[in-house]
């Protein structure tokens, strides 16, 4: 594959670290949550999300934004105690 | 004791911002680190903590028995320790609570004679009596899983708040990819809550926040609604009490109180 190529697949994996990180460090700076608080809009694009991303962000939806950064199914549905069989 | 460790931690519901300090350390510092949790952003952050980072989500394959995924998920814990390494493993939430790898590689570990440790987190139950205002001391609290709790005809008292986790899950035995996997099961659920509490009784389908801009989810139905509520795998039950439960006057008396 030409090197333009791979550079312009790998793009929407980066944007998807990029929401990941601002996710990541509004949950753990309060100053930024702050921040975000008063100005989500201007906080976003300070973070360098893509006007795709600062959408589902403002859309609340975590069904949304759980699919933008990667996930197709449901959250913690993996670790659930069941002892029955199907007969 | 053994050359080799397990530490089993939680990550809490809200993407790195309910980990503990100690869980934190010990992600930090294990010399093997494997996770299981349930949102791309908490695993990219967990991977950015510890390079020896591995997921467990793989064991998982759709249509496959979920007991046979935990087994294989024990056994790739335990492989590293056996070789005299000191391994964390984080689950989401709680890792005691309704995570059944994470008993089982702590139990089979020290009948091995490896230390074993499992560090608290925070799980749904937490965020819901944060979020609901549910103090367990005031009416005290039940809590059981949906499937269980139908198969088991569990007793419980309809004056105590009653939780039921996994409603979007009942008889499931398998993995599935959907939001909620029975619909079926949720109607049976209101069947049987039915015996006890009137239509009308207002219950709330619970959900965790998980990213720091979503709310928790809490919706409110009447009971007779809830097969039609948005109900997804993640979700918890939360049926407040019937009545207040009166003390009895003998006890009161016995233990020289009175009414307040």
């Amino acid at each position: 594959m030409p090197k333009k190529a791979r550079a312009k697949k790998a793009k929407p994996q980066d944007e998807r670290k990029k929401l990941a990180r601002f996710f990541i460090q509004l949950s753990r700076d309060p100053g930024l949550r702050g921040r975000f608080g008063k100005n989500p809009h201007g906080t976003m694009v300070k973070a360098g999300l893509s006007k795709k991303h600062i959408a589902v962000v403002r859309s609340g939806d975590p069904k949304r934004i759980r699919k933008t950064l990667g996930s197709a199914g449901p959250p913690g549905c993996f670790i659930l105690l069941f002892p029955w069989k199907k007969r | 004791m053994r050359n080799g460790s397990l530490t089993v931690v939680g990550t809490g519901h809200l993407i790195a911002g309910q980990a503990t300090p100690e869980a934190l350390q010990s992600i930090k510092t294990a010399k093997k680190f494997f996770y299981l949790v349930g949102d791309p952003a908490t695993a990219y952050w967990l991977e950015t903590l510890n390079p020896t980072a591995e997921t467990l989500e793989n064991s998982f394959r759709i249509g496959r028995n979920r007991m046979d995924s935990y087994l294989e998920m024990v056994e790739r814990v335990l492989a590293p320790v056996r070789k005299g390494l000191r391994v964390t493993v984080a689950f989401y939430g709680h890792p005691g609570v309704f995570v059944f790898p994470s008993h089982e590689a702590v139990r089979r570990a020290r009948s091995e004679g490896f230390a074993a440790t499992m560090l608290p987190g925070i799980s749904a139950e937490d965020c819901l009596f944060a979020d609901l205002g549910v103090d367990p001391g005031q009416q005290g609290c039940q809590s059981f899983e949906a499937t269980d709790f139908i198969l088991r005809k569990r007793k419980f008292d309809a004056r105590s708040p009653l939780i039921l986790w996994q409603v979007g899950g009942i008889g499931v035995t398998t993995f599935r990819s959907k939001h909620l996997w029975s619909r079926a099961g949720l109607r049976l659920l209101t069947s049987v809550l039915r015996k006890t509490y009137p239509a009308e009784h207002e219950v709330i389908v619970y959900e965790a926040a998980q990213y720091p801009v979503c709310p928790p989810i809490i919706q409110p139905v009447p009971l007779s609604q809830l097969p039609k509520a948005r109900v997804s795998i993640i979700s918890t039950l939360y049926v407040p009490p019937r009545e207040m439960a009166r003390p009895d006057r003998r006890m009161l008396a016995r233990l020289g109180l009175r009414s307040a």
